[in-house]
């Protein structure tokens, strides 16, 4: 740590109990590494995330630009500076490409859809955290902390209505601070992770630095702090139970002030203990008796075992494993394999380790779904538990959605490669570094209809080999590729091999010019195409999307944003060419006029949603008119003028 | 839209709207297979059911007859538990007894939005409780020897809390 020096000069840290007015709770604990000293800190570092919506190598609307002293507070607006994640809204859920969840028990009301995972300076028994959300607040839905304990504890979770009033605070076109009332727990933390739920969302949602305020540890790393545990051993279970519930052997009013507590405790040890074990057992044994006495009226466990199957059909996994502890049968239903066809992990990320990877492979025998996004994160899953379910279990497996898994790596999509005849939906999003895509197994795989590698690096030649083993492909996902892939030589393969393709994103990717446009034309099922950020270096794209738009008459949604080559006779060909169209995004396209626009809205009937952000020559005053006069959703992001000048 | 009559294993007889009788699956099979005509003054026997039960299971049909045919596309959101609407929470505040006859008699007629509700209804009971208050909730006997406790007790560590 870099100001260790300073902090290691002044080793008086006692125990903060006493003076800490926001752990107002008595702390038992009495850890004597906390300081009485509130430090204020911004995210030094950024661990991992599952969306952005600028490219690594950028630094415009990255994840990075959470870290640091916010840049743009108290400024509201749609800044470049902060951190904006890649969707918002339903639009994403709405287009050809969407894939339905599964295993929707597992969800809470209010999923998370994003992460984010930020490191900070030093450890801190945190007292409050503030986000300083600078554009379209109220997405964020849970914090999450990781002790130096290596537990994720929950600090704070959002409610519906809560959100909503999140929401309101941008009426104003103001930006406010954002500190949520968070849990005060009593173990020191360095990692906080934030999840966000953008769904109902106007528009993007940008985030310019979070501060984490608590107090000061003295110590810098978690061996530090092991060493200091061993040192301080830690009170056993029933000791932590007994102070949980304030318990105290005798009356300390009846007792003079002079005993001091070891007193007390011998005291009771001696007279006290075997009276209050009589009691407890008498308490246990009365609540056994009640249970008795109820009338024989059915019960739970009279019902049919096909009842039963299909009333624990509802039930979310933890939910499931709870009932199967209360007795044999319970345990017999609440483990049948039909129960666990579909399996969705990542509502339940910050608990999944090896061992319920393990007791999963025992039930899941008709596995057809998995979904192991976000799970693994430090550690918390080994390569050969991954490896062993899918040797297991691999082979009925038809959808496998593995995004954000820290554990994956090339030797673990090997397997899947082998043992997966069956796979036709992979989902392998945000393995950019290291490269895991280099192993020639996933080439084995000859169903896949969806295959999603959004923001994963991959070789071109074996993106051709697996395009080719797939003709029946529906959806591919390029976004954010690596500058190694050639957008044009892909596209050339899909129009040869994959003519069923329904969607591509590639979004960001490099590469891809007229002659992948042209090629692409030939796949004339497409509904689905987002060239965002693409066509860099093509100046005049717009004979080869004339001919796209020609032959692909099922397109429905359309993003172009900051294509600079597009101008307004390629508007009029889409006003013209696509009568299907749903959504169009030409934000940052700077050569197109308001007549054009509105010719689209006119003539694209089944048109929802039209982003026009950053389009100089479109008339804002128009655009207001547009959105009262027709049924579509109109964007134009919010600069304040000030930052245009 | 013609009456029936539906005999409840207690002998009760209840003179039932047919449209509402036919949210009933089995009941419907009974009359086309055995050519039942409308008007006839034949009752319908069903052994599986007292009166008790079907007076409740008519309330409900009755109160659910418009409602559209379930699709069968939508499975993904049939598994959620937090549609029950606020008249069949108040429909099903019963003891677990009448609970848990309701759905064999869902079951047994055949009524699918029923046997859903009633099940969703069990499954928010168990849902977010400690396997002791899931015993405690539903009387249920910890029959598990030692060694088996032992064993679930470690499947289960994962998603204890701690």
């Amino acid at each position: 740590m870099e100001d260790s020096s300073s902090l290691s000069s002044s080793p008086n840290y006692s125990d903060c109990s006493s003076s800490s007015s926001a752990l107002n709770q008595p702390d038992h604990s009495q850890r004597t590494f906390v300081s009485n000293i509130s430090v204020n800190q911004h995210a030094s570092e950024v661990l991992d995330f599952s969306s952005q919506y600028g490219s690594d190598y950028s630094i415009s609307y990255t994840a990075l630009n959470i870290t640091g002293r916010p840049s743009k507070y108290p400024d509201y607006g749609d800044f470049p500076e902060t951190y904006a994640l890649r969707t918002y809204g339903s639009w994403w859920g709405d287009c050809p490409s969407s894939s339905k969840e599964f295993n929707v028990q597992n969800l809470p009301s209010l999923p998370s859809e994003d992460f984010i995972v930020i490191r900070f300076e030093q450890f801190v028994v945190p007292e409050k955290l503030i986000i300083f959300e600078t554009y379209n607040p109220g997405a964020i839905v849970r914090i999450w902390a990781f002790t130096v304990e290596e537990k994720w504890i929950c600090l704070w979770e959002s409610t519906k209505q809560q959100l909503q009033q999140q929401q309101q605070r941008c009426t104003f076109r103001k930006s406010t601070p954002f500190a949520p009332p968070i849990k005060l727990i009593k173990t020191p933390v360095q990692i906080i992770r934030i999840e966000f739920n953008h769904s109902h969302l106007d528009y993007f949602t940008e985030i310019d630095g979070v501060t984490l305020i608590g107090k000061k540890c003295n110590f810098y790393s978690i061996d530090d702090y092991q060493t200091f545990m061993r040192n301080n051993p830690e009170k056993g279970p029933i000791l932590k139970t007994l102070e949980s519930i304030k318990f105290r052997p005798v009356d300390v009013s009846q007792v003079s002030n002079q005993m001091n507590n070891q007193e007390y405790l011998r005291n009771f040890l001696m007279n006290d203990l075997e009276k209050f074990i009589q009691e407890a057992l008498v308490l246990s044994t009365l609540e056994t008796d009640n249970c008795d006495d109820r009338d024989k009226s059915l019960e739970l466990s009279d019902l049919p075992f096909d009842i039963l199957l299909t009333i624990f059909s509802y039930l979310d996994m933890v939910s499931l494993f709870k009932i199967g502890r209360t007795s044999k049968l319970m345990y017999d239903i609440s483990t049948h394999p039909l129960l666990y066809s579909e399996v969705n992990l990542r509502p339940y990320w910050h608990l999944v380790n090896n061992d319920t990877v393990c007791t999963l492979a025992k039930r899941t025998s008709l596995l057809k779904k998995l979904d192991l996004s976000w799970c693994g994160i430090f550690g918390s899953i080994d390569r050969t538990e991954f490896k062993k379910l899918i040797q297991q279990r691999g082979d009925t497996v038809t959808h496998l959605v593995l995004n954000s898994c820290k554990f994956l790596n090339a030797s673990c999509l090997d397997t899947v490669g082998i043992v997966c005849d069956n796979l036709r939906e992979l989902s392998l999003r945000n393995y950019s570094d290291p490269p895991i895509m280099n192993f020639s197994c996933v080439a084995n795989l000859k169903n896949l209809e969806r295959l999603d590698l959004f923001r994963t690096s991959i070789e071109t030649s074996l993106l051709l080999t697996i395009l080719e083993n797939n003709p029946r492909l529906k959806h591919l996902n390029l976004a954010f590729g690596s500058i190694a892939v050639n957008m044009d030589e892909v596209a050339i393969q899909l129009s040869r091999t994959n003519t069923q393709l329904v969607s591509i994103d590639l979004w960001k990717s490099h590469s891809l010019s007229a002659t992948g446009i042209q090629a692409l034309s030939f796949c004339k099922d497409l509904e689905e195409i987002d060239f965002g950020w693409c066509l860099r270096e093509e100046a005049l794209p717009g004979e080869s999307l004339r001919n796209l738009f020609t032959r692909c008459t099922k397109l429905k949604k359309i993003f172009l944003a900051a294509i600079r080559g597009i101008t307004d006779r390629d508007v009029e060909n889409i006003a013209n060419l696509c009568p299907n169209l749903e959504q169009i995004d030409l934000m940052g396209v700077l050569g197109i006029s308001t007549e054009k626009c509105l010719e689209i809205l006119v003539k694209c009937k089944k048109l929802k949603f039209l982003d026009l952000s950053f389009c100089e020559n479109v008339d804002g005053n128009m655009i207001n008119l547009w959105k009262e006069t027709f049924n579509v959703d109109i964007k134009r992001s919010f600069v304040p003028t000030d930052f245009l000048n | 839209m013609p009456n029936i009559k539906l005999q409840s294993s207690d002998g009760e007889i209840f003179d039932t709207s047919l449209d509402i009788a036919l949210c009933s699956l089995t009941i419907k099979t009974m009359i086309d297979d055995c050519g039942i005509d409308e008007g006839e003054d034949t009752v319908v026997p069903l052994p599986n059911v007292n009166s008790t039960i079907l007076r409740k299971v008519l309330t409900w049909a009755q109160y659910h007859k418009d409602d559209p045919q379930p699709t069968e596309d939508d499975d993904s959101k049939e598994k959620r538990t937090d549609d029950i609407s606020s008249w069949d929470a108040d429909f099903l505040k019963v003891d677990q007894g009448t609970l848990f006859e309701l759905i064999l008699a869902a079951n047994y007629l055949d009524i699918k939005g029923l046997l859903d509700v009633t099940c969703k209804t069990v499954a928010n009971m168990i849902k977010g409780k400690t396997p002791e208050e899931i015993r405690k909730t539903f009387n249920i006997k910890n029959d598990f020897t030692p060694a088996e406790e032992e064993q679930v007790r470690k499947e289960n560590e994962w998603c204890e809390e701690k």
